[in-house]
């Protein structure tokens, strides 16, 4: 029966995302920044071996071999794919529990034979399902530039990325559900969700390397840049993460970085299930 | 069996007491009606029978199943609608009912039949198809009372069900509570005198959270004015309701026990006799402003 309920809940809660604003919006978002990816990639592809010579401080002289150009490209796009599943949790996360209490559907909703459990769970998977369409459409876009464009096929480090990302989605939608089951208002629960994740990691971030020449790897955000670093194991964000290394993060960084997003999400959402059954809806 | 009970419940707001040692019990297949001013607890003594709220102390049970241990075992045997209903603006009314037909158990097919039937019960069937963000606060509550009795529970819990509705649809809507009464046990809330009056058996009158007045105690609240369209020629046989008397418009009914105000109602009908207003004789707004004027 639980299954059964959580699937209906799913179903029910899916349709609403889809045809929200808020998934049309993102899904504009989201083809607007690959139209510019792609008409870039086509624009520029031939300058990356220059600019890595240059990044290399090497000679022009020196060959940039072309399975670092192509992991280059690779490395770009899937900058900007992490940092989807935040814009995309923000949206559909953020409003996900509070609009419950601020658009008073939890007077006809709560009141029915159903666990808070499976309507958080079902409302969480049903939101995640969308992050991933929204993830899927500009990681297929990827997948197809990289094709037309070097005429080959990448697909193990392709799909340890975009499994990467599901889980990042997972993890930041966990949190986006965690601060949205304490605020009764939508507009709090983005910007906390904002500010979280842009604002205090950052200044955490800053302040460790900058105080103690060290890394919070425990911080999402970091954790978060294995989805590009994959490729080439270098956070631009950081002074110790790869330091201007041009070869994959190893098994054992991205392992961590998994751990740490996992542990992030089953964290916040074990909160967010136990805040979320508690809530009373005054 | 079924009915509700609320024992010595006790909840607050940071500073404000909404209720102080509520005890009642609403038994099998009756109609109690809350009457109360604004802030007096009706609407927070229904959110937690609900599982909205979760009283400080005391408890509340249907069918014996504790609402605060047990919300979804006690909320099957539960409809209810609570102040004005909102749903998801982008699913259309039958989605919505959708939804709580499928938790409530029921099958495609037998969702199907239960959404036909509730929203031609509740006249929102015409319109069962747009989305629900476009609805009118009279649609929102048709469509929340379909959804109070999608599935068929015993129990129906109703906050001022007729909030937003026009005359027209009050109307309506008080005929289904009378018609549902014959099958189910109904607590509903209401600020109009009138509507308790002609709906309910028993009427609890709550003021600063606490139970200021039951009918249940009050032998004066059982005799019934039923007001007449014309003159009365034909009387029907009315002592297996009580004892009674007429004058040339009127008829008083001293009521037995557990006779209910649309029994004798259906009964006049049925005889041709044409009902102008129904009344408790010791009238209930007399009662209601010394209760709450006795509080305040």
């Amino acid at each position: 029966m639980a299954s059964g309920s959580i699937s209906v809940v799913y179903s029910h809660y899916l349709k609403n995302y889809y045809r929200s604003r808020s998934f049309y919006l993102m899904l504009f978002l989201d083809l607007l920044i690959l139209g510019l990816f792609t008409y870039f990639s086509f624009k520029y592809q031939n300058k990356l071996p220059a600019f890595f010579s240059a990044f290399q401080g090497s000679s022009t002289s020196k060959v940039v071999s072309p399975a670092l150009v192509k992991s280059a490209f690779n490395y770009i796009w899937e900058f900007v794919l992490q940092l989807l599943p935040v814009f995309a949790a923000v949206f559909f996360g953020s409003p996900a529990l509070s609009s419950e209490i601020e658009s008073r559907t939890a007077f006809n909703v709560f009141p029915l034979p159903v666990s808070r459990f499976v309507l958080h769970l079902g409302k969480f998977f049903a939101a995640l399902t969308v992050t991933a369409v929204v993830l899927g459409i500009f990681a297929l876009g990827q997948f197809i530039n990289f094709l037309l464009i070097y005429h080959e096929l990448e697909v193990s480090t392709f799909y340890i990325s975009i499994l990467l990302s599901i889980v990042l989605a997972f993890s930041i939608l966990s949190i986006t559900f965690l601060v949205s089951s304490i605020f009764n208002k939508n507009l709090y629960a983005y910007i906390t969700v904002f500010l979280l994740y842009f604002l205090i990691f950052n200044a955490i971030n800053i302040v460790f390397e900058f105080l103690y020449g060290y890394t919070p790897i425990y911080l999402l955000s970091n954790a978060a840049s294995i989805v590009y670093r994959v490729y080439i194991n270098f956070d631009p964000f950081s002074f110790t993460i790869g330091t201007g290394s041009i070869s994959p993060a190893p098994n054992s960084s991205i392992i961590l970085d998994t751990s740490i997003m996992m542990l992030y999400a089953l964290v916040t959402l074990a909160f967010s299930l136990i805040i979320f059954d508690r809530r009373e809806v005054k | 069996m079924s009915r509700i009970a609320f024992e010595g419940i006790f909840k607050s707001f940071s500073d404000i007491q909404a209720l102080s040692d509520v005890t009642f019990e609403v038994s099998d297949g009756s109609s109690t009606g809350i009457l109360g001013p604004n802030g007096s607890g009706k609407t927070t003594l229904m959110k937690i029978l609900t599982g909205l709220l979760r009283p400080d102390s005391g408890k509340a049970m249907v069918n014996d199943i504790s609402v605060g241990t047990n919300p979804k075992e006690a909320m099957q045997h539960v409809g209810s609608l609570i102040e004005q209903p909102e749903f998801y603006t982008y699913l259309s009314g039958y989605e919505t009912l959708e939804f709580a037909c499928r938790i409530r158990g029921l099958g495609k097919q037998e969702t199907r039949t239960e959404i036909a039937r509730v929203s031609q019960m509740t006249g929102c069937y015409d319109y069962l198809h747009r989305r629900t963000g476009g609805y009118s606060r009279g649609m929102k509550q048709r469509l929340g009372l379909s959804i109070a009795l999608a599935g068929d529970p015993e129990i129906l819990v109703l906050d001022e069900p007729t909030f937003g509705l026009d005359p027209k649809g009050m109307k309506e809507l008080g005929d289904l509570i009378l018609e549902m009464r014959r099958t189910k046990t109904i607590l509903f809330s209401t600020h109009l005198l009138n509507e308790a009056r002609t709906l309910c058996d028993r009427i609890i009158i709550m003021e600063s959270g606490r139970m200021k007045y039951d009918s249940k105690d009050d032998p004066s609240m059982r005799i019934l004015r039923i007001k007449i369209d014309g003159r009365i020629n034909n009387i029907p046989e009315l002592s297996i309701f009580g004892s009674y008397s007429f004058t040339a418009d009127s008829i008083l009914i001293n009521k037995k026990d557990k006779v209910n105000n649309s029994d004798i109602i259906e009964m006049l009908v049925s005889n041709g006799i044409k009902i102008d207003k129904v009344e408790d004789f010791d009238t209930l707004s007399a009662k209601y402003l010394s209760v709450v004027e006795k509080g305040s």
